[in-house]
C-alpha cells in the first residue's frame, strides 16, 4: 500500500516539469524575439538568457528531486 | 526496489576517527574530498602563476580567462567602484567548480550534493552581507525592506513580504546548488544501473544497449555543463545580493 502510494506520488511530482518546459521555452523564445529585433546585443542577451534558463531549470529540478526522494528515499 | 538504491552514494563514512570530548572532528569522505579539491585549486593556481614566461601555456590561459570572465561579471553586477568583492566571488567560483568536478569522477563523492554544505555557505553569506549593510548604513539599512514610493496602507504587508523574500534568498541559493548536483548524480546512477540490467538479459539486448550507453555519455556532458553553470549562477546571484546590500535604492 505504502509502496503503491510512493509510486503514485513520484509520478504526480514530475507533472510540474510541464510548467518548467513552458518556462524554458518562454525564455528562449523571448531571446530569439529580441535578437531578431536587435542582433547587436547578442552577447549580453545570451548571458541573461542562460541565467534565466538556469533559474527556471532549478525549479524543475526541485520537482525531479522530490520524485527521486519518493522513489528511493 | 528492483535495483541498487541510488541514494546510497551520498552516505557519509568516517575515514579517520578523531573523537575529542567536546566535538567530533573525524575526517569523513566529505571532508576528505574538500581537502582534495582545495589542494587541486591551490595547485592549479600556483602552476599557472609560477612560470614567468610571457606567452602563457594552456593552464595559464584557462585561469586567466576564468579571472577575466569573473571580473566582467563583478563589474557588470556590483559596479566598477566595488571591485574589492572580486576576491570573494572568484574564491567561491573556484571552490564550487572544483568540488563539482571532483564529484563527477566515477566512484567519487560530491560534498556540494549535501544541503549541509551549500546551505551553511549561503546562510553565512547572507548573514555577512546583512552585517556589511548595517555597518555601512546603520539603522537606515532597514529601508531595504520597503520599496520607495509605497502608499501608507500597503506598508505592513510589503514589509512582511520583503522580509520573507530577504530570508528566502539564503535558502533558495543553497538549495538550488545542492538539488542540482544531487539530481545529476541520482540520474547518472539510475540510468547506468538500468543499462547494466539491459545488458545482462541476453546477447541481443547487449548489442542493443549501445543506445542507452550513448545517451549516458551525452548525459555526462550535460552534467559537466550543469557543474559549470551552477557555479556561475551562484556567483551571479551572490553579486546581485552584494549589490542589494551595499547600494540602497
Amino acid at each position: 500500500m505504502l509502496a503503491c502510494a510512493k509510486l503514485i506520488a513520484a509520478g504526480l511530482a514530475v507533472l510540474s516539469l510541464g510548467g518548467t518546459s513552458m518556462g524554458i521555452g518562454n525564455v528562449f523564445s523571448s531571446l530569439l524575439n529580441s535578437l531578431s529585433r536587435n542582433p547587436s546585443l547578442k552577447g549580453q542577451l545570451f548571458s541573461y538568457a542562460i541565467l534565466g534558463f538556469a533559474l527556471v531549470e532549478a525549479m524543475g529540478l526541485f520537482a525531479l528531486m522530490m520524485s527521486f526522494l519518493f522513489l528511493y528515499g | 526496489m528492483c535495483f541498487y538504491n541510488p541514494l546510497e552514494q551520498f552516505s557519509i563514512n568516517d575515514y579517520l576517527l578523531i573523537n575529542t570530548p567536546f566535538y567530533n572532528i573525524s575526517i569523513t569522505n566529505s571532508g576528505f574530498y574538500i581537502i582534495i579539491s582545495a589542494i587541486l585549486m591551490y595547485g592549479i593556481l600556483i602552476i599557472s602563476i609560477k612560470k614567468n614566461n610571457i606567452i602563457g601555456d594552456r593552464i595559464s590561459i584557462l585561469t586567466e580567462s576564468i579571472y577575466k570572465s569573473i571580473l566582467a561579471l563583478v563589474r557588470a553586477n556590483i559596479g566598477k567602484e566595488n571591485e574589492i568583492y572580486l576576491s570573494l566571488i572568484l574564491t567561491l567560483f573556484y571552490f564550487i567548480l572544483i568540488i563539482n568536478f571532483v564529484g563527477l569522477v566515477p566512484y567519487g563523492f560530491s560534498p556540494t550534493a549535501h544541503f549541509a554544505l551549500t546551505l551553511s555557505l549561503s546562510i553565512m553569506l547572507i548573514i555577512g552581507l546583512t552585517i556589511i549593510g548595517f555597518e555601512k548604513y546603520k539603522l537606515s539599512y532597514f529601508s531595504v525592506l520597503l520599496p520607495s514610493g509605497t502608499p501608507l496602507g500597503l506598508v505592513p504587508l510589503l514589509v512582511a513580504i520583503e522580509l520573507l523574500s530577504y530570508i528566502a534568498r539564503a535558502f533558495s541559493l543553497g538549495i538550488r546548488l545542492g538539488a542540482n548536483i544531487k539530481k545529476s548524480h541520482i540520474l547518472l546512477n539510475v540510468i547506468s544501473s538500468l543499462t547494466l540490467q539491459i545488458i545482462s538479459i541476453n546477447i541481443i539486448f547487449a548489442i542493443l544497449s549501445i543506445i542507452p550507453i550513448v545517451f549516458l555519455v551525452l548525459l555526462m556532458g550535460l552534467e559537466i555543463a550543469v557543474a559549470i553553470l551552477q557555479a556561475y549562477v551562484w556567483c551571479v546571484l551572490t553579486s546581485i545580493y552584494i549589490k542589494d546590500s551595499i547600494v540602497l535604492h
